[in-house]
């Protein structure tokens, strides 16, 4: 999947992201200039990986916008070294993804109980549901 | 002293049928020509109608790939074509709910397609050769029929195209995903196209069309870009699917500039 996003720290320039790793910071057009046949297809991209993406395009997106970098070098990994990794990185999402439900959960409990949370839990519950396209509380107390 | 009925509507205006006035209004200003074009009409009302979404120079600028995009385009004759246009919804109904594509399938060499269409309540029935002129645009080039695979350039191959833009060897005519294009200016001229000339609200997906345009673009081969327009305009509003959507009104108020009507 390819797809740009602000390049951090400071977010005014932007980066190709193609499979979810980084491939250049952009402007770069020595790297996009249609002229040159090797730009119309990067090296070092697996294909194969590219091709079991179903997720919508912004969707797609937002959800590896703060997932940590994996990158591998093209060629050091055979077809089911590959398959084996993302097997188990989709396990890992979704476990982090139920962990994360719990913790909304328990949460959101917490603040229909008349709980007062503080500040820190508060962003954290928004910054999650944020992540997962839920819509968080209001804000200021309840 | 003023009677208290003074300054209200007329009894005839709440109840009863509407007036001529109103009528007009709610048919925005069309005239229709026939019982089939008041039919269409209907039934394109019954869709959501969004504008069209064009390329952005600061954004081409900040991703540097702005004279890049541009080179491609002006390959095609397009650059003018995609520029913003508002004030579309009236000349979309209008146009189409009249227009037909009618396409000479039985001479090959020299084919003698015709359209048709009305603007601002007046009709216009032309060759596609002379709507063409009225456009700018050449009445040559490379037609890739959806419908008619032979008609497509000998030197494209849809599926060698999109193994050398995605690296993939699957390719499926229905689902090939735009995200995969590696080329961020392939990319942008993708959506521009989606936005624009094949406007839609499903952008994900690479139409064959689209993908013909890229290799033409690439290669620097002409298209008939009139056929193209005529043949997507001419399905939307034969579209009688009230899930489809409307997102060629940019596209079509260009066609009434060149007219002279917009």
């Amino acid at each position: 999947m390819n797809f740009i996003k602000p390049h951090p720290p400071a977010n005014t320039t932007y980066e190709l992201r193609l499979n979810v790793p980084l491939l250049f910071i952009l402007p770069n057009p020595s790297r996009t200039d249609t002229g040159v046949e090797a730009n119309l297809l990067y090296a070092g991209v697996d294909p194969q990986v590219h091709e079991e993406h179903n997720l919508g395009e912004e969707e797609g997106a937002n959800l590896h916008q703060d997932e940590e970098h994996h990158d591998y070098k093209a060629g050091g990994h055979s077809h089911d070294e590959r398959w084996a990794w993302m097997q188990t990185e989709i396990e890992r999402i979704n476990t982090e993804q139920q962990r994360q439900g719990v913790e909304i959960t328990g949460l959101r409990n917490d603040v229909l109980r008349g709980n007062r949370i503080n500040e820190e839990n508060n962003q954290m519950l928004r910054n999650m549901m944020q992540h997962l396209h839920l819509q968080g509380p209001p804000y200021g107390p309840q | 002293m003023a009677s208290r009925r003074m300054g209200k509507e007329p009894a005839s205006s709440s109840g009863g049928p509407p007036s001529k006035r109103q009528a007009t209004l709610r048919n925005h200003d069309i005239e229709f020509n026939t019982p089939e074009q008041r039919g269409r009409y209907k039934s394109l009302l019954s869709k959501p109608l969004h504008p069209c979404r064009y390329p952005d120079s600061y954004s081409m600028n900040k991703l540097g790939i702005r004279d890049n995009a541009y080179r491609l385009l002006s390959n095609l004759g397009w650059v003018e074509l995609l520029r913003p246009m508002k004030r579309f919804e009236n000349f979309t109904y209008e146009f189409l709910s009249s227009m037909a594509f009618t396409k000479d399938r039985l001479n090959f060499d020299n084919p003698d397609h015709s359209v048709s269409f009305r603007l601002m309540n007046i009709d216009y029935e032309m060759s596609l050769e002379k709507f063409c002129l009225e456009m700018g645009f050449a009445n040559a080039g490379f037609i890739h029929d959806s419908w008619n695979h032979d008609l497509k350039p000998e030197a494209y191959n849809p599926a060698t195209f999109w193994t050398r833009i995605t690296g993939l060897t699957h390719y499926n005519s229905r689902s090939n995903k735009a995200s995969n294009i590696h080329n961020l200016v392939l990319r942008y001229l993708q959506r521009v196209m989606s936005c624009t000339i094949w406007g839609r609200k499903e952008v994900g997906t690479t139409r064959t069309d689209e993908l013909c345009m890229l290799w033409a673009m690439l290669s620097n081969n002409p298209v008939n870009t009139c056929y193209y327009l005529f043949d997507y305009l001419a399905s939307i509003g034969a579209k009688f699917d009230n899930r489809a959507e409307i997102v060629v009104g940019g596209i079509i108020m260009f066609i009434a500039r060149k007219f002279g009507v917009g």
